[in-house]
């Protein structure tokens, strides 16, 4: 099976799991207690027979459960997510001015987590069993066990509120706002270098950092225990001995021997732990009010907003399955065996 | 059949002996232990009622009366930490049993009898796996009320499939063991099969699993309850807690102590499973 094939198969595989994903949130949304009438109209309209009635008729709510979801999924083979009630708009431009920012978040932070964490996990397997490694894992533990909730408002406190050395929540300073429409990707540092506003850019860069590194803690301890395992695993190997034994430096066998092939579970572990930073933005964007599709996945679960739940699920499905894709592709790029078997 | 009644105590006291020896699990043990000591005698530990108000005396900087401060509304932050051990801790451990539970009756199903009720239940594991983990439990506890059992319940709901995967894996690598062709040739009817002979071989690594996992399940609870769809006031809950200091921004004492306690149970329980990790591997006990 050559590449194409492979990915191609992989996205079709991707339908299915999108109406099983559709098709929960839809039971769930029907199932529960939970009245959306009751959640978006106060408490006068609801004593209101006509109101109620209209919001159940505009909405769909008066029709059988399976012509909803009929109706919801021929209008999402059309691109059509449905109106949110909560914002009156549609679903699918929500998420499309929501998503940069969590985009920007969510690759920051796992760049940081790599950065961070691969360096740190060599370092941990090198010195097995010296100081070095066990405070590598004791605070690589510490990282996982950590409430991203609590580090962020405990690092806000220290870094905003005492010191000083970084600004508050949201995305630019208070007042400062970047055009929406004249944007191009709608990631600001992005969108501040390519108009060369520098200005901007730091700002912009200043605010980002913190949620970022706090976003980044918890993967970034996986990483580093994966790392230091799978390295540990490799170094053991025969072609490791042969490459020490033709008299390479440690530093060549390490990087460009050992690396290369203990970093396999280590870009599995980024591509499956993505779920862990798609729960902490939530956490994270509703902390420093940050608007992304954490924060409004969050607005729209405690306003019982089904059409926007559904939506942000689908999407944050088909981005974790497209980033698990670009994991098993990059596998082909790590490990040439692969590649051969693949043509 | 019973096979591993002869091999499990001399692995168990192996087990035991490198558990003793590694720093990281005993202190992980030690810091669990603790805090169910704490939980168990929590009004005998609290210097002072957790629901207690003294509007007077609202928050206080930790002192010596109060060693924690206090909160908006008076009440004795570390009492209410150490009361909050009382939700917290069965709570993670009604989240995992729970889900063992599911995940042993569904994984081993489908892993035993195989063909259309292993795709049938392997695809709605699939599909639950598939859904945003935060986001399903959000909109389950959102759906569902505010609630202590409510909200578990919605863990529970993203907690199984895990579980069920790891049983039916177990499950099949097991039901091709001889002892279980000798159990079939005896005459056995499938279910005695099923329960006698392959699931006690598989409820270890479960358990061992569902141990491990006991912090991730705290720290998940304590998020949603955080969001504000966990635990209601005045419940002494960590999450709820450290929530409520937002609005106290600069008395940094009101959310900075029940994270700590967070953080130190979910450490306690993560140190105990790299611990318990490391002394079941034997390549790894090998090693050191």
């Amino acid at each position: 099976m050559n590449m194409q094939q492979f990915i191609l198969r992989r996205l079709l595989l991707m339908i299915p799991l999108l109406i099983g994903i559709s098709l929960i949130s839809f039971i769930i949304s029907h199932s529960v207690p939970g009245d959306p009438v009751a959640a978006h109209l106060s408490q006068k309209a609801m004593e209101n027979p006509v109101i109620v009635a209209t919001f159940r008729q505009q909405w769909g709510l008066d029709k059988p459960l399976w012509q909803q979801y009929w109706i919801y999924l021929k209008n999402l083979v059309r691109g059509n997510m449905g109106d949110s009630i909560r914002t009156h708009r549609p679903v699918l431009d929500d998420l499309r001015q929501f998503l940069p920012a969590s985009a920007e978040l969510a690759i920051g932070a796992t760049l940081c987590s790599l950065f961070v964490g691969v360096p740190f996990g060599i370092i941990s397997a090198i010195q097995k069993d010296k100081i070095i490694d066990h405070i590598v894992r004791v605070i690589s533990l510490i990282g996982v066990s950590t409430p991203v909730f609590w580090l962020a408002l405990i690092s806000l406190y220290i870094f905003y509120f005492r010191l000083g050395w970084l600004p508050g929540p949201g995305r630019l300073d208070a007042g400062m706002e970047l055009d929406v429409k004249a944007s191009l990707t709608g990631i600001y540092i992005i969108d501040s270098l390519l108009r060369w506003d520098l200005n901007t850019f730091v700002i912009a860069l200043k605010h980002l950092l913190l949620p970022t590194l706090v976003l980044g803690s918890g993967t970034l301890g996986i990483v580093t225990r994966m790392t230091r395992s799978s390295m540990l695993e490799v170094l053991a190997q025969d072609y490791i001995r042969t490459a020490r034994g033709k008299g390479l430096r440690e530093r060549a066998v390490i990087v460009s021997h050992a690396l290369k092939n203990a970093l396999i579970p280590t870009v599995t572990v980024i591509g499956l732990s993505f779920g862990g930073i798609m729960a902490g933005t939530v956490l994270i964007e509703t902390i420093f009010t940050w608007p992304g599709i954490g924060r409004y996945a969050y607005q729209s679960c405690i306003t019982l907003d089904f059409p926007a739940i559904m939506g942000v699920s689908i999407l944050i499905a088909i981005i974790f399955s497209v980033v698990n894709l670009l994991v098993d592709v990059s596998y082909a790029f790590l490990d040439p065996r692969l590649r051969v078997g693949s043509n | 059949m019973n096979q591993t009644k002869s091999f499990l105590p001399e692995e168990l006291a192996k087990t035991l002996r490198y558990f003793r020896k590694s720093p990281l699990a005993l202190t992980g043990v030690t810091i669990v232990l603790l805090w169910v000591l704490l939980s168990i005698f929590a009004s005998y530990a609290a210097p002072y009622e957790p629901l207690k108000q003294d509007v007077k005396n609202r928050l206080q900087p930790p002192s010596a009366d109060h060693l924690m401060g206090t909160d908006q509304l008076g009440r004795d932050i570390l009492s209410r930490i150490i009361h909050g051990g009382r939700i917290s801790l069965p709570i993670g451990l009604l989240v995992v049993t729970m889900s063992t539970l599911i995940g042993t009756v569904l994984g081993s199903l489908a892993g035993y009898l195989g063909g259309a009720v292993d795709t049938t239940l392997m695809r709605l594991t699939d599909m639950v796996m598939g859904f945003p983990a935060i986001i399903l439990a959000m909109s389950i506890a959102a759906a569902l009320g505010a609630g202590l059992e409510k909200s578990t319940l919605a863990v529970v709901v993203v907690w199984w499939p895990n579980y069920a995967r790891i049983v039916r894996s177990l499950v099949i690598s097991v039901r091709e063991n001889e002892y279980v062709m000798a159990a079939r040739s005896l005459g056995c009817r499938e279910s005695r099969i099923l329960l006698k002979t392959v699931l006690p071989n598989c409820i270890a690594p479960a358990i061992v699993m569902a141990t491990t996992d006991l912090g991730n399940a705290i720290l998940t609870f304590s998020g949603l309850s955080f969001l504000g769809l966990g635990a209601v006031p005045p419940t002494p809950e960590w999450g709820t807690m450290v929530a409520s200091g937002i609005l106290v921004f600069d008395q940094w004492w009101v959310s900075a102590f029940p994270g700590l306690a967070i953080l130190s149970i979910v450490m306690g329980f993560n140190f105990l499973g790299d611990g318990l990790r490391d002394a079941l591997d034997p390549r790894l006990r090998r090693g050191a």
